[in-house]
């Protein structure tokens, strides 16, 4: 397969500093402001209340870098509080449509990163930018988040809880087209992972099967 | 950064006590009596394995507290020759069936089903070891396994670089003589596992233009101008993987691994040789963590629907199919028969599997099992590393269109010519030698 020449994209870099991590999105710094807006506590500062999943649990921010996971990926889990557990049914439907939203801006700052990533690097003289089957990746990635910013909210929770796998499936392809350094835990590896864990714990398909 | 929400301190991680690796040998094999025996062996020596890897998934330095776990010292032997291997500590017969690339295979499957993080901290040759075999002469192949067998010693195998991993051949890592003649080594390598905690490693590097010009170098990593620091890892944390930086090191001539061969049977020669026989093992490893995930969500959700068992089923079937053909890559290698395109097609259907299998786990496991199931959260994490680990699926997927093109990967054409790669290296060669 011949490499495609692609044209090159304004503030592409020409020689990649692959040790610098890339700019952080802050999922979960974002996924604490997604509650205060939710339960109107966005007068600055971490929430006092958070908004529970289905099954009755608080996912926030809560970095513990040297604990185990999810801690190192800057999130952590416990039950909801009384007071919680009353938050009313719209709002939590809010924090379900915002989360999916977050999930969507996530993949998308990925798939930006990973143009400037894979136009920096080069193989064979052209850069993995003009290899046909990195692009076919990226446009498969690009295809899933405008079908799912075309969606709409969706209606129930098994249809969030698909949105988000189809989500998941599309930060796999940009993490695998990012190569080894989409493996790091300071980088849009780490970040994705915290994104599913927060689908996993608010937006789960149920047990079905 | 953030409030801790009410949170108390984390609990420390503990999985399920309950652990049961199947007994019979794995669907899809089709083993003789001494690789049956150490595929038993290895199923015993795994026991333990997982809350060894639950410490070191929190602090992969953890594995220095836990060499006294018998898979630690075993995983090795099978990798040294005979007379530096510990006969003391270890049955001959498993060590012996380990040493080939299909004993690997079933060794790592094993162990890994254990815990994959734990098989890739532990102190041994692995891919240096491969170097050292395929390229080094017999001072140099002496004082490497006197160096490996006086104490536990963790060895890297550096060649991907923060410009080129795909593209390795590209490498850009100089090896120069300086103004008294002497080779000096300058450059950097990202992603290699252990360089950070290694006491010696190989570092692919070029003397040269071209494939040819490429030389492997065996460092002691107490050298000057040897730096490495360890990168965070997403999951299998175990394999540490670092970033290296070579400044004006200086390499003896006795360093220069296989200075006595041609530039043809060298530093290329050798990098090709280690990666298409480390491939099986990393197959190996993906389809032990597969095999895991599923016994570990039917334990879980024994009561599982129809439709939901059909579809772990179907990994099972994938995971059968893929062991057998790993079996015959595997066995192949140890019959001098490199088929390259078939060797990276089942590392990176493995890996692929893998990822499949922990994504449907986390979905038949219920709502918050990423939560609740921290072994499966692990595991979730550790299977992506499976995708990099030598070779991308991307750069497999086309050695196989290049395969299929050009022979018989389906296995109705006609007999393949020993594979050559474009560049006219010769890549049939021994298995992984028993010494
Ligand atoms: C856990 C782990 C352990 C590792 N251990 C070691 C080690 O011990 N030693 C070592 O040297 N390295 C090691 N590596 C590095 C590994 O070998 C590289 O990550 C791998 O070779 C890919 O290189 P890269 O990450 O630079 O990706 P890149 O080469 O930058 O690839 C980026 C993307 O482009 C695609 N791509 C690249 N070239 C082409 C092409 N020609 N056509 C189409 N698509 C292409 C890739 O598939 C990928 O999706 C390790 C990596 C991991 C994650």
């Amino acid at each position: 397969m011949s490499p495609t020449a692609v044209p090159t994209r304004p503030g592409q870099q020409a020689d990649p500093a692959p040790g610098v991590p890339p700019a952080p999105f802050g999922f979960p710094r974002r996924l604490d402001a997604l509650h205060a807006q939710v339960l109107r506590e966005d007068a600055g500062g971490p929430p006092a209340r958070r908004v529970p999943s289905p099954e009755g649990l608080v996912l926030l921010a809560a970095a513990d870098p040297d604990g185990s996971s999810p801690g190192r990926f800057g999130l952590a889990c416990r039950p909801a509080t009384p007071e919680e557990l009353a938050v009313p049914a719209p709002a939590r439907a809010a924090f379900g449509a915002g989360l999916l939203a977050l999930h969507c801006d996530l993949v998308e700052h990925t798939l930006r990163h990973a143009l400037d990533h894979l136009a920096a690097r080069t193989s064979g003289g052209a850069d993995l930018l003009s290899r046909q089957l990195v692009q076919a990746g990226l446009a498969d990635a690009a295809l899933a988040l405008l079908e799912e910013r075309a969606g709409g909210p969706p209606a129930g929770q098994d249809a969030l809880a698909r949105a988000h796998l189809r989500l998941v499936a599309a930060g796999r392809t940009l993490l695998r087209l990012l190569g080894a350094s989409g493996f790091l835990a300071d980088g849009p590896g780490g970040e994705l992972h915290a994104a599913e864990i927060a689908a996993n714990v608010y937006a789960h398909p149920g047990t079905e099967g | 950064m953030s409030d801790t929400g009410g949170l108390a301190a984390p609990p420390a991680v503990t999985y399920p006590t309950v652990y049961a690796p199947p007994a019979a040998p794995l669907a899809g094999t089709d083993l003789d009596p001494p690789l049956r025996a150490l595929d038993r062996h290895c199923r015993e020596l795994s026991e333990g394995m997982r809350e060894a890897g639950a410490a070191v998934d929190r602090d992969p330095d953890a594995i220095a507290g836990l060499l006294h776990l018998p898979a630690v010292g075993f995983q090795a032997q099978g990798s040294l020759p005979p007379e530096y291997r510990d006969t003391g500590a270890h049955p001959a017969g498993p060590v012996q069936a380990s040493a080939s690339s299909l004993g690997w295979a079933v060794t790592a499957e094993r162990l890994a089903y254990g815990d994959a993080g734990v098989l890739l901290a532990c102190p041994g040759p692995s891919l240096s070891g491969l170097a050292v075999e395929a390229l080094a002469d017999d001072a140099q192949r002496t004082a490497y396994y006197e160096r490996v067998t006086s104490a536990p010693t963790w060895t890297f195998f550096g060649l991907t670089e923060p410009r080129k991993g795909s593209a390795a051949m590209e490498l850009e890592t100089s090896l120069a003589p300086d103004d008294d003649g002497t080779l000096v080594l300058n450059g950097e390598k990202r992603y290699v596992g252990t360089a950070a905690r290694a006491q010696t490693g190989v570092v692919f590097c070029r003397r040269a233009p071209g494939p040819w010009g490429i030389e492997a170098v065996l460092l002691d990593t107490a050298q000057q101008g040897f730096e490495a620091e360890l990168l965070p890892m997403v999951g299998l944390r175990g394999a540490r993987i670092s970033h290296i930086r070579l400044t004006d090191l200086r390499v003896r001539p006795e360093q220069v691994l296989g200075r006595h061969r041609p530039p043809s049977r060298r530093g290329l020669y050798g990098a090709l040789h280690v990666l298409y026989r480390g491939r099986p093992g990393i197959a190996g490893m993906a389809l032990g963590v597969t095999q895991a995930v599923c016994d570990y969500t039917a334990a879980h959700r024994p009561a599982m629907p129809a439709s939901a068992r059909g579809r772990l089923d179907g990994v099972l079937d994938r995971a059968a199919a893929l062991r057998r053909l790993v079996h015959t890559v595997a066995g192949e290698i140890d019959h001098g028969v490199v088929d390259v395109p078939r060797i990276g097609a089942v590392k990176s259907r493995a890996a692929a599997l893998a990822e499949e299998t922990t994504l449907l786990a986390a979905e038949l496991l219920g709502p918050a099992s990423l939560i609740e199931h921290p072994w499966l959260e692990k595991a979730y994490r550790d299977v992506r590393a499976f995708e990099y680990m030598e070779g991308t699926g991307a750069v497999h997927r086309l050695s196989v269109f290049h395969g299929l093109v050009k022979g018989d990967l389906l296995g109705s054409g006609p007999v393949p010519e020993p594979y050559v790669t474009p560049a006219g290296v010769s890549a049939r060669a021994g298995g992984r030698s028993a010494g």
